[in-house]
């Protein structure tokens, strides 16, 4: 307010910043209907709590709901020549997917999605458990810690997402091409090998780089809120450390475990840089699969009824995870 | 040879003395109260008798064994935490069995065990509910029974009553007394609350600011306390200081504030200075102002009619304030605020600080104790 000074009129000249901030007041004061759409709804608290919540619900509504029916409705079409959509009902884009080339009790399935499907879910599983073994440790440490540099540890472990993941995998191809640093590591050693690029280890060693702050934060977070007391009272009633851990530490982190791995899961099974950077036309992935379909062939219906198969594969898997761990405790109460 | 002995134990976090040369012992199924503001280093106390803090410097013995450098989960000592620390993700069996499972006992034999001792803390069937499922007084009991399934030499308890309400807090005192009788077995009690303290101890130890203030039967600490400290912090009190004088043969003490009255015949010789300690407990009040060798004159300020009791705040003519409390007192009426009243004290009652009552009287005391 030192900027503002009284004339003789007993008028305040405004100077400077204070000018503005009257200025925006003013107009503030003026705009009566936006300002009576406010007062209307902080009378009703319960409205205004709605329209918060609604505001995302909305969001959600719109940019991802409808596209997914959008996305639902097309896989029941059929592609038409040329890539053109005919909108007329058939299954048979799910029948191409799910039980053409099947023969399961002979296991001879050569259905080339259902075979991608099972890929991706596999090297899913393979990151999960790899981001486990690999995040559990770091994520222990920084929840039982009480360094002074937590913070700056915990800063480090989301530095990565400052660099753009492409760069992230191209990176990888340095180190594990027929020429990279891997390779030449390894000649040090008289080892010889032709890279490891394009292949399932590739692919995994990517994903597990770029997908294990979603494993490390959720553990962190899990094993930060132990209380001492509990580990403690088992070290009073005989538990060796390792025992204390076994039989408190772990079992009070696996919500942060299955939280950790739901997220790298589902990550890692819909990867689609990954495996198109790293690995070899043997690791091709679901996401891959249904660009290619949506991009390359040109046949929508066929790409969403793949999009809708994965969808309710991956739903079907989390349920079933759900019934063993129990999600709520995931989200919290 | 005491069953636990803590012996010129000092902790140090870098450069914070937290423990600062305690010694104190506890024979066989002796209850001991560590009694102390919150920061005075009793609870870092109990955690290095338990093992979970390692003293700087002294040792500790448990049942003339050196402990000192021994791990928690070798100790054998049971111990319940100021949150119970029941674990969540375990039955209320599971909980109190934990100590046995960790000791290699065969399943049925734990769960028979598990059972009789929920039995002694009366709190049967509950084996296979969550301990989340119990209210605060019955996750107590588990908590006891937890530490004592397995027969510890030691029962070490940090504050595990204050996170219960008043009423129940002082029903799980009686309880907590009789199964510690029951089990016979050496406690040691950490708490802030000197009635608590002093219900349930068979000796207390003070402690202020790491330094251990005096250790003794709550009775010797309450009517003789060794320091400002203890004499303060024990019950309600008036500290004043003057001059020793002689008046008809008796030593009357004419205090800074401008009042005089008789104290005791203790070794003290005319023009010494003193520090007396008057509980207000001791102090009676009576309306017309009168100056004896027993009483003197004060002003009424406030009266706080408590039930049992009634509270009156007065002022000396420097302004130092007396607090007297009256039992069942009903004629509340004859008192305003402003009035001058007398206040009197029997010789006998009045609490004679040694030394000045300062901190350089401390150690003093630290080196008698030990």
């Amino acid at each position: 307010m030192s900027d503002s000074r009284a004339t003789d009129g007993g008028e305040v000249r405004r100077t400077g910043i204070d000018r503005y901030r009257h200025r925006i007041r003013t107009s503030t004061l003026r705009a009566g209907p936006a300002l009576g759409a406010i007062r209307f709804l902080k009378r009703r608290k319960r409205l205004l709590t709605a329209t918060q919540a609604g505001l995302g619900i909305a969001w959600m509504a719109v940019f991802l709901l409808a596209p997914l029916l959008y996305v639902l409705t097309l896989s029941f079409w059929q592609r038409g020549p040329g890539g053109v959509v005919v909108q007329e009902l058939t299954l048979g884009n799910y029948h191409e997917i799910l039980l053409q080339n099947v023969a399961i009790f002979g296991l001879e399935v050569s259905n080339i999605y259902l075979i991608i499907l099972w890929q991706s879910l596999k090297i899913g599983l393979l990151t999960t458990v790899a981001t486990l073994v690999l995040g559990y440790i770091p994520g222990y440490f920084l929840g039982r810690t009480e360094s002074r540099y937590r913070t700056i540890l915990l800063l480090l472990v989301i530095l990565p997402f400052w660099v753009p993941l492409i760069i992230r995998y191209y990176a990888w191809i340095l180190v594990l091409g027929n020429q990279g640093m891997a390779t030449a590591i390894l000649g040090l050693f008289g080892l010889e090998s032709g890279g490891f690029l394009y292949s399932e280890l590739a692919v995994v060693t990517g994903l597990v780089q770029v997908l294990l702050p979603f494993m490390i934060l959720p553990i962190y977070n899990s094993v930060n809120k132990i209380d001492d007391e509990y580990v403690e009272s088992a070290k009073t009633m005989g538990a060796s450390p390792l025992r204390a851990f076994y039989e408190v530490t772990l079992p009070l982190s696996l919500p942060g475990i299955s939280a950790g791995s739901i997220l790298v899961f589902i990550l890692a099974v819909g990867s689609f840089m990954a495996p198109a950077l790293l690995g070899g036309p043997a690791q091709t992935m679901v996401a891959n699969l249904i660009t290619q379909t949506f991009g390359q062939s040109f046949d929508w219906p066929l790409a969403s009824a793949m999009a809708m198969v994965y969808l309710v594969v991956l739903f079907a898997l989390i349920t079933v995870f759900n019934r063993f761990v129990g999600l709520e405790e995931v989200f919290g109460e | 040879m005491s069953h636990v002995e803590v012996e010129h134990v000092t902790k140090r976090f870098d450069d914070v003395v937290a423990v600062d040369d305690v010694s104190f012992t506890a024979e066989e199924g002796e209850f001991v109260s560590l009694l102390g503001p919150s920061g005075c280093g009793k609870t870092t106390t109990l955690r290095m008798i338990a093992g979970l803090e390692m003293p700087t410097e002294g040792t500790i013995r448990i049942g003339g064994e050196d402990v000192t450098d021994r791990p928690a989960s070798e100790r054998e000592i049971g111990m319940v935490f100021q949150h119970y620390a029941l674990f969540p993700h375990k039955t209320v069996g599971e909980n109190v069995g934990f100590p046995l499972k960790m000791r290699d006992v065969p399943t049925d034999d734990r769960r028979e065990r598990v059972a009789e001792v929920l039995e002694r803390v009366h709190l049967p069937d509950v084996m296979d509910r969550s301990p989340e499922e119990l209210s605060g007084g019955q996750q107590q009991r588990v908590a006891l029974a937890r530490a004592l399934v397995f027969e510890p030499d030691v029962l070490l308890m940090d504050e595990p009553l204050s996170a219960l309400d008043r009423v129940l807090r002082e029903q799980m005192r009686v309880e907590v007394q009789r199964i510690q009788r029951e089990f016979d077995i050496t406690t040691i009690y950490v708490t802030h609350d000197q009635a608590e303290a002093f219900a349930m101890s068979d000796r207390v130890a003070v402690l202020d600011d790491g330094h251990l203030s005096q250790v003794g039967r709550p009775l010797d600490i309450y009517e003789n306390p060794n320091s400002e400290f203890v004499a303060t912090f024990i019950g309600e009190s008036t500290k004043l200081s003057g001059t020793v004088a002689e008046r008809d043969g008796r030593s009357v003490l004419e205090t800074d504030a401008g009042v005089a009255f008789e104290i005791p015949a203790t070794d003290v010789d005319p023009g010494d200075r003193l520090t007396v300690y008057l509980r207000a407990e001791k102090l009676g009040i009576s309306p017309e102002a009168r100056e004896t060798g027993t009483a003197f004159p004060a002003e009424v300020t406030t009266t706080n009619y408590l039930g049992d009791t009634t509270q009156f705040f007065c002022t000396l003519a420097d302004g130092t304030e007396v607090v007297v409390a009256e039992q069942g007192f009903t004629s509340l009426e004859q008192y305003d605020a402003g009035d001058t009243v007398s206040v009197q004290i029997a010789p006998e009652d009045i609490v004679v600080a040694r030394g000045d009552g300062t901190a350089s009287e401390r150690h003093a005391v630290d080196e008698s104790v030990a």
